[in-house]
C-alpha cells in the first residue's frame, strides 16, 4: 500500500476503482504542402470539418454553456482566418494549418499571468481536437468504452473528454496538469465527481490496473490499499454520501430551530467572486465584505467611482443585505501607494479605524462610495477594531458629513443607512453597553478577539495550541457582547471563524446570536445543525458552558451534545 | 471612428461567459468594434482575441467603433460592458 499526498482537490468526494490511464489518440498532422491548384479543395475540406464539428458540439451545447462557447470558438475569426491564411498563402494542408494555428493561439494564452484566463487554452485545444478528428474522419470514444469501475488518470482532460465519461464506471479522475478553475474542474464539481488536478509527477507513482482510492476530501491517493484501509474507505465513502444527502435535504430551508427561533445565515466575502458563491450556497446576505480587496488589487488608491462600482455590484449580486467593513489593514500588509512605517507590534499598531480616522481623506472616499451604493441595495457600514466610544462617534461624524455632502449634491443614498462596529478588542467587550447605545449593530470578530483576549499571536505556530476560541474568556465575552447588544435593542452577529464552527452552534444559539456569517462553504452544514437544534436546550447548555473552568471542559460539553 | 473609455466592473472581468455574451451582442451592429488596452488592440469579433487580453475587473479599456452605425452603436456597447453582472 502506498499513500500519495497531493494538494489540489478540484472536486470533493471519495472514489475507488482500478487505475485507468487515458491516452488520447495521436492526432499529429502529417507535414505536407498541397499543389497550387489544390488549395481550394483544402479550404472546402476545412469548411466541411467545421460543419461536422459544430454538429457534434451542438448536441453537447444544448445543456451546457461551456459547449455553447465552444460552438462560438469554431466560428471565431482568429481561428478561421489563421487556418484559411495558412492554406491559401503557405499551401499547407488543412490538418497542418489547423495544428499550427491552434499552437499559435495556445501559446498566446499560456503566456498570460492569470490562471483563470490561461486555463481557457484547454477549451481551444478541445475545439481544435474536435475539428482535427472531423478532418481525419476519426471518432474518439476510448472513454465511452470503459466497462468496469475505474479512477481515470490523464495528463490533461478537456470538457469533451469529461462529457464523454460514463459515470456508471468512471468514479473520479486525477490529472497531471490543470487547476481548480479549469472548465473540467467546474464540470467535475457540478457532476459531483471527485477529482484531483495538477498532481504533477506524482501521477507516475501509479501504474495502470492498480487498485486505487481517490480521497478528494483530504487530497490523497491510496494505491493498492490493504483490506483494512479499503474497508475503512468504503465506510468513509458511504458516510460522505449520506452526509451530502442530508445537507441537500435542508437546502433552501430557513435557518430555524426546532422550537421556531429563526437566525440569519450570512457569508463572509473577500471579493466579488465570493459574493457570487455565497448566493449559490444559500447565504441570505453578506455579513462581512472585506473592502481590502479593492485596495490590494489596485496599483493606486481606489477612487470613489471604482469603489462605488464594486460595492454596487456586490449589493446587486447578493440581493440581500451587505455589510461593508471599512478598510482594515495595518503594518503586517502594506500597500505600495500607502507606505507604513515598520512597527514593532503591527497588530497593536497603526491599523484599521486608526488609519481611517487619521487619513480622513481615504475614509471619506470610502464612505461616500458606500453611501452611493446604498441607493442600490441594502448596504450597511461597519468599522473595524473599535476600542472606544470616542472612535465610534468620530467615525459616525465623518459619515454624517459625507451624507450631508451627498444630499447637497443631490446624489442618492439610503438616509437610514445602519452603521455598526466589529467587536474584536477586549476594550469593546468591556464597554459593550456604552457602544451598543451608539452603534446600530454589533458583529463579533472572533479571530482577532481570541488573539487579543488570550494575548496569543494567531500566526505563531509555536503557540498555535494556545489559540482557542472555546477558551472560557472568549466564550464569556461572546455572551457579554450579545447580552449588551440585546439590552439596547440592536442585533448582534458574528463574522469570525467561530460562527462556522459546528461545535459552537449550540453555544451561539443559546446566547441568542442573531446573525451567523461564515465562509460560504460552511453554510449548508451550519444550517443543517441549526435546524436540528432546540433553542431552549441550547440556552441551558450555553449557561453551563459559561461556568466551565477550561476550554477542554467546554469542548467536552458541546461535543457530548453532538453525539 | 468614435471612441470611449470604459471601466470593466463585473467581478470576473471579460472571461468566457461575459466575453461570449459581448461577442454575440456585437453581431447586431454593422460597425467594427475594437478594444484598446495597454497590452494592445483587438478586434472584438473574435472571442479568442478578446480572451487573450485577460481583461480583469477594474481595467479601463478604450472602445473604438468604426462603421456606418458607429454613433448609435458606441453608447449601447459601452452600456452593455458596464452592465455585465457575472
Amino acid at each position: 500500500m502506498k499513500i500519495i499526498q497531493v494538494s489540489k482537490a478540484a472536486s470533493a468526494g471519495i472514489a475507488a476503482g482500478k487505475a485507468f490511464f487515458y491516452k488520447p489518440v495521436d492526432l499529429k498532422a502529417s507535414a505536407g504542402l498541397v499543389a497550387p491548384g489544390q488549395t481550394g479543395a483544402e479550404l472546402e475540406r476545412y469548411r466541411r470539418a467545421e460543419e461536422k464539428a459544430k454538429e457534434k458540439i451542438g448536441v453537447l451545447a444544448k445543456n451546457s454553456d461551456i459547449f455553447q462557447a465552444h460552438l462560438d470558438l469554431v466560428d471565431d475569426p482568429a481561428l478561421r482566418d489563421g487556418v484559411v491564411r495558412r492554406i491559401s498563402e503557405k499551401r499547407e494542408n488543412a490538418e497542418l494549418a489547423l495544428q499550427e494555428t491552434a499552437a499559435e493561439i495556445r501559446e498566446r494564452f499560456e503566456k498570460l499571468d492569470d490562471d483563470f484566463f490561461r486555463e481557457r487554452a484547454v477549451d481551444i485545444r478541445d475545439v481544435c481536437r474536435t475539428l482535427m478528428l472531423a478532418l481525419k474522419g476519426m471518432e474518439e470514444n476510448s472513454l465511452a468504452g470503459i466497462r468496469e469501475q475505474v479512477v481515470l488518470f490523464a495528463d490533461q482532460l478537456t470538457p469533451s473528454d469529461t462529457a464523454g465519461m460514463d459515470l456508471r464506471f468512471v468514479t473520479g479522475f486525477v490529472t497531471r496538469t490543470g487547476g481548480e478553475n479549469s472548465h473540467v474542474a467546474i464540470m467535475a464539481r457540478s457532476m459531483g465527481l471527485p477529482a484531483l488536478v495538477g498532481v504533477g509527477d506524482k501521477i507516475d507513482e501509479v501504474a495502470a490496473g492498480d487498485s486505487v482510492i481517490l480521497d478528494a476530501l483530504e487530497g490523497r491517493l491510496i494505491v493498492r490499499p490493504d483490506e483494512a484501509t479499503a474497508a475503512l474507505y468504503a465506510g468513509h465513502r458511504e458516510q460522505y454520501r449520506r452526509h451530502l444527502k442530508m445537507l441537500r435535504q435542508t437546502n433552501g430551508l430557513p435557518a430555524e430551530t426546532t422550537d421556531g427561533c429563526r437566525v440569519r445565515l450570512y457569508a463572509n466575502a473577500g471579493n466579488l467572486e465570493d459574493v457570487k458563491k455565497a448566493a449559490a450556497e444559500g447565504a441570505e446576505g453578506i455579513g462581512l465584505l472585506r473592502s481590502e480587496f479593492l485596495y490590494m488589487q489596485s496599483a493606486h488608491l481606489p477612487t470613489e467611482d471604482e469603489q462605488f462600482a464594486a460595492y454596487k455590484s456586490a449589493a446587486e449580486l447578493c440581493g440581500g443585505e451587505v455589510v461593508i467593513r471599512t478598510l482594515d489593514i495595518g503594518g503586517d500588509k502594506s500597500l505600495p501607494y500607502l507606505p507604513f512605517e515598520k512597527e514593532e507590534n503591527p497588530f497593536l499598531g497603526w491599523r484599521a479605524i486608526r488609519i481611517s480616522l487619521e487619513r480622513k481623506d481615504l475614509f471619506r472616499t470610502q464612505l461616500r462610495a458606500i453611501l452611493r451604493a446604498s441607493a442600490f441595495g441594502k448596504v450597511r457600514v461597519m468599522y473595524p477594531m473599535i476600542i472606544s466610544v470616542d472612535e465610534l462617534e468620530a467615525a459616525n461624524r465623518v459619515l454624517r458629513e459625507c451624507e450631508e455632502e451627498l444630499a447637497r449634491q443631490g446624489t442618492a443614498f439610503d438616509a437610514d443607512i445602519k452603521a455598526g462596529i466589529m467587536v474584536e478588542t477586549p476594550a469593546a467587550v468591556l464597554c459593550a453597553d456604552e457602544l451598543a447605545q451608539r452603534a446600530d449593530f454589533f458583529s463579533i470578530g472572533t479571530n482577532d478577539l481570541t488573539q487579543y483576549l488570550l494575548a496569543v499571536d494567531r500566526g505563531n505556530k509555536k503557540i498555535a495550541a494556545l489559540y482557542d476560541s472555546f477558551h472560557p474568556a472568549v466564550v464569556r465575552s461572546i455572551r457579554t457582547v450579545i447580552e449588551a447588544g440585546h439590552r439596547h435593542g440592536i442585533p448582534v452577529g458574528m463574522c469570525g471563524e467561530f460562527a462556522g464552527n459546528a461545535d459552537a452552534v449550540p453555544l451561539l444559539l443559546g446566547f441568542g446570536l442573531d446573525e451567523f456569517s461564515m465562509s460560504a462553504a460552511r453554510i449548508p452544514e451550519i444550517r443543517y445543525l441549526i435546524r436540528g437544534s432546540s433553542r431552549k436546550e441550547a440556552q441551558g447548555l450555553a449557561q453551563r458552558a459559561c461556568r466551565c473552568a477550561s476550554a477542554a471542559e467546554i469542548r467536552r460539553l458541546v461535543e457530548k451534545k453532538g453525539k | 471612428m468614435v471612441t470611449q473609455q470604459v471601466t470593466i466592473t463585473n467581478p470576473s472581468g471579460l472571461h468566457a461567459r461575459p466575453a461570449s455574451q459581448f461577442c454575440r451582442f456585437l453581431r447586431k451592429f454593422k460597425s467594427k468594434v475594437f478594444l484598446v488596452t495597454e497590452a494592445g488592440k483587438v478586434d472584438c469579433a473574435s472571442i479568442i482575441n478578446l480572451l487573450s487580453m485577460a481583461i480583469k475587473q477594474g481595467t479601463t479599456v478604450k472602445l473604438e467603433v468604426t462603421g456606418e452605425d458607429e454613433e448609435k452603436a458606441l453608447p449601447e456597447i459601452a452600456e452593455f460592458l458596464q452592465n455585465l453582472k457575472e
